[in-house]
């Protein structure tokens, strides 16, 4: 099957599933209400500080994007679990990791959309400068398609099991560890104003990382989808 | 002529369970088969190897000359399966939801409408899954299992918590798009004895008799 059939596949399972998203808006409503008031409760706590601690704005803003992730992934795999629908999915005619890749693709729109929320009212509320925007990107895309795939994964392992949310909340934290050291580090840096350039190691990190879950995830997927 | 479904020694454990056991079967061309027994006699566990929607243990499932459990997608583009639970998404109308499956399919706007047509859906086609009563969403489950012209056509308990109306009305539908074989599972012999000619029961994992409709 050609890579632009799987790519095109994944594609039609990621618009499906935020299609359902918009229609059950309540749901992406809530994560973006809980990204936004974790930065607004910050920033009570840090006023009249003159300058903010690099580090903990970063960490911040990672454990925004970390709990997102969750509550994103949770229903990920398990709502068609519980709908049925999981047998739709595995009735299509295309390999399994199609399916993974599509739910990778959904999960990173809904993250990278929380994370551009979290940084434009952390832009306002946490005085972050707006030169370092740019980069401030290039690390949590990075980060978050990292989360994404971990999650997505995850979320599958546990899609059968019955104290799912708490499973995945289990098993999400270890694994995400190489994504957010760095991820936190690098964050802290540029707002300290290393740039980009200061932060190439823990960017090469986050990238390594990339490759060994993607190779990780679609090799074990197979066998989570199938029985 | 070889067949079109082949079972040889089929088996599907779940862990101590076996679900099925040794179950060799074959079905020709323009066959339309029925499967009977009681509840967890492992009718669906062998509809889902015949749709590769799970491998079996032991043994070998062929669909057109395709091996389920090696060559799952060819197997998978040549068959509509329809499970006792609806594949529909809530969220979405029924055309929505055709058109997704049908993506995987290759469908056409012509395909869209015959099904759309032969399961008359048309009143129902931008109703949202979640407003359908249960007819009506079997009914836009099958038109998802004929999207792709399917050469078979493999039916778990395609009649329950159907009323006569609508059982009547499917057994009319199917008649005329068995494809090239169809299989069915019912708690019933007298809604299908209209549309399958052969039927065979199956009792703890095991093929109990044969008999011919």
């Amino acid at each position: 099957m050609a890579d632009e059939a799987l790519l095109s596949y994944a594609m039609k399972l990621a618009r499906k599933d935020l299609t359902i998203e918009l229609r059950r808006v309540h749901e992406f409503m809530s994560i973006l209400a809980f990204a936004l008031t974790s930065v607004l409760i910050s920033s009570f706590a840090w006023r009249g500080l003159l300058v903010l601690n690099p580090e903990v704005v970063s960490a911040t803003l990672w454990i925004v994007i970390y709990f997102s992730s969750i509550l994103a992934l949770t229903t990920s795999f398990s709502r068609e679990v519980d709908r049925g629908t999981i047998d739709g999915l595995r009735s299509l005619p295309c390999p399994a990791y199609t399916i993974l890749i599509g739910k990778i693709i959904y999960c990173v729109v809904i993250l990278f959309t929380v994370f551009m929320a979290t940084i434009l009212s952390a832009i306002i509320f946490l005085n972050i400068r707006l030169v370092f925007l740019p980069s401030l990107i290039v690390v949590f895309s990075l980060g978050v398609i990292d989360l994404a795939i971990i999650g997505s994964i995850v979320s599958a392992i546990v899609m059968y099991s019955e104290g799912k949310t708490l499973l995945l909340s289990f098993l999400f934290f270890p694994v995400s560890i190489p994504v957010l050291i760095p991820g936190i580090q690098a964050v802290g840096m540029i707002i300290s104003g290393a740039g980009l350039s200061g932060v190439i190691p823990e960017l090469r990190l986050l990238g390594s990382f990339l490759f060994a879950v993607v190779a990780v995830s679609i090799l074990l997927f197979r066998y989570v989808f199938h029985e | 002529m070889p067949s079109v479904v082949e079972l040889s020694n089929v088996a599907k454990h779940y862990g101590p369970i076996r679900a099925l056991d040794g179950v060799t079967l074959s079905f020709d061309k323009g066959e339309a088969v029925v499967f009977l027994g009681p509840n967890g006699a492992g009718k669906s566990t062998l509809l889902k190897i015949v749709a590769a929607q799970i491998t079996p243990t032991a043994g070998e499932a062929k669909v057109l000359g395709f091996d389920t459990a090696q060559q799952p997608e060819h197997v998978k583009r040549n068959v509509g399966f329809v499970g006792h639970r609806s594949f529909m998404y809530d969220e979405l109308t029924v055309e929505e939801n055709l058109w997704f499956y049908g993506g995987f399919f290759d469908a056409t706007h012509e395909d869209l409408e015959r099904v759309i047509e032969m399961t008359k859906l048309q009143r129902w086609r931008n109703v949202k899954v979640s407003h359908l009563s249960y007819g009506l969403r079997k009914r836009s489950d099958i038109a998802r299992a004929l999207l792709s012209d399917p050469k078979v056509l493999v039916l778990d308990e395609l009649f329950s918590g159907l009323d006569q109306e609508s059982a009547e009305s499917l057994v009319k539908h199917l008649k005329g798009h068995r494809g090239q074989a169809l299989l069915v599972s019912s708690h019933s012999l007298e809604r299908v004895r209209q549309l399958c000619d052969r039927g065979v029961y199956i009792k703890a994992g095991r093929v109990e008799k044969e008999v011919d409709l």
